[in-house]
């Protein structure tokens, strides 16, 4: 009787599966639509990663947030939102300043080396310029190469959430004195990034 | 076995090399190239190399708070040092300032001398403006900007890094010895820039 269940359970999914696969090498498209979703995602995803200006400053939220955030998800949560936003609006529209990231930036690499303490209420508004600038900056930086805007904009949504989360949340959760010394020490590192931009960024003729 | 999986792999490896459109992806783009310019010069020369990891040595002789705030002082400050090489402010000569540097925390790790935390700073911040404007400089030459000072600046912390480590040394038996002796030779380093700016051509 159970031998008879699995064989007629297990039959209806084998012709499925085959038909599918048989779609798959028939109607190649098919399989084009897909990736050029699957690869726009990735590319969300990757995109205020591996944009220099954004990236520097994302890096920074992220550490901010598992020095201050510790065991608090809310403000991941709320990065990945301002993320998403300033991205929607850097597709549809040129980059912020660049004289404004700098800023930005130093401003985030200082509060982090100084180990500043912020009262728990404003916790989650912090991250919130910084993320929704990264995104602006990155989605302008990639606004003529992409494809498939619904997901690119869901991968920098997943990709802003579980960044973060897989590297701040480990490291927040009751950092060693190394570790400790580690976050302000690298929050010195972006700050001096921030300023050398600055000063580039006042330098240049207008 | 294992021989035989390691060469398998080896093999694997150098065949997917001459693809040549794996070889591609790795290929260095501007900001690539201006991360490693700048990672590289803090390592470029001896000179920066040692005043970099006397910083980190000297912050574990002084111990306390010395141990993270001079790592943490010196990029902020060198990166004045910086703008101060892009705009070109007229300073001293810098190789001076370089080979002063190396003098004179060589010499502050060799007599295991441990001042105040303010003096520390203040010292360590007043060689970091002469290292952060030779950085500067480099930055004319072309290289895209923003990797190239992330790169440096990188490259600096983890100097002072490998510095803090050295300076470990110091908790085992005879290590203060060791540590001086880094010390010692760090400061003639120093000397002989100096000997050999003045007598050069």
């Amino acid at each position: 009787m159970t031998q008879q269940m699995t064989h007629s359970v297990l039959q209806p999914r084998r012709a499925f599966i085959m038909t599918g696969a048989i779609a798959l090498v028939v109607t190649p498209e098919l399989a084009t639509a897909h990736v050029v979703a699957t690869t726009s995602m990735l590319a969300g995803a990757l995109q205020p990663w591996v944009n220099v200006e954004a990236s520097l400053l994302m890096i920074a939220v992220t550490i901010w947030l598992a020095q201050s955030a510790r065991g608090d998800t809310r403000p991941y949560g709320v990065t990945s939102v301002a993320l998403v936003a300033g991205m929607i609006i850097g597709l549809h529209s040129g980059a912020p300043s660049s004289l404004w990231m700098s800023g930005l930036t130093l401003c985030m690499g200082l509060t982090i080396a100084a180990a500043l303490t912020i009262h728990a209420r404003w916790r989650s508004y912090v991250p919130v310029l910084p993320a929704f600038s990264a995104g602006w900056w990155a989605g302008s930086d990639a606004a003529a190469q992409v494809t498939a805007a619904i997901s690119f904009v869901f991968g920098a949504w997943v990709g802003g959430l579980v960044i973060p989360l897989l590297l701040g949340l480990p490291m927040g959760d009751q950092p060693s004195r190394a570790l400790h010394i580690s976050m302000r020490v690298i929050g010195s590192w972006i700050a001096a990034v921030g300023l050398i931009m600055l000063a580039l960024r006042l330098a240049q003729p207008a | 076995m294992v021989s035989v999986t390691l060469a398998r792999r080896v093999a694997i490896g150098l065949i997917a090399m001459l693809l040549q459109t794996v070889a591609e992806a790795h290929a260095v783009n501007d900001a690539m190239g201006g991360f490693i310019a700048g990672a590289r010069h803090p390592v470029s020369g001896v000179d920066h190399l040692l005043a970099m990891l006397a910083v980190g040595v000297w912050g574990v002789v002084i111990g306390g708070a010395c141990v993270w705030l001079l790592p943490v002082v010196f990029p902020l400050v060198m990166a004045l040092g910086a703008i101060a090489g892009i705009v070109r402010l007229p300073l001293p000569p810098i190789e001076f300032g370089i080979a002063a540097s190396l003098i004179a925390l060589g010499s502050a790790v060799a007599m295991t001398w441990r001042p105040g935390v303010m003096l520390a700073v203040a010292t360590v911040a007043l060689f970091a403006i002469f290292h952060g404007y030779a950085h500067g400089q480099e930055l004319l030459s072309g290289t895209a900007a923003l990797p190239y000072c992330v790169g440096f600046v990188c490259t600096t912390g983890l100097l002072h890094a490998v510095g803090i480590a050295i300076g470990q040394i110091t908790r085992v038996p005879r290590g203060m010895l060791g540590v001086r002796c880094v010390g010692i030779g760090m400061a003639t380093w120093g000397m002989v820039l100096v000997v050999n700016l003045v007598t050069g051509p």
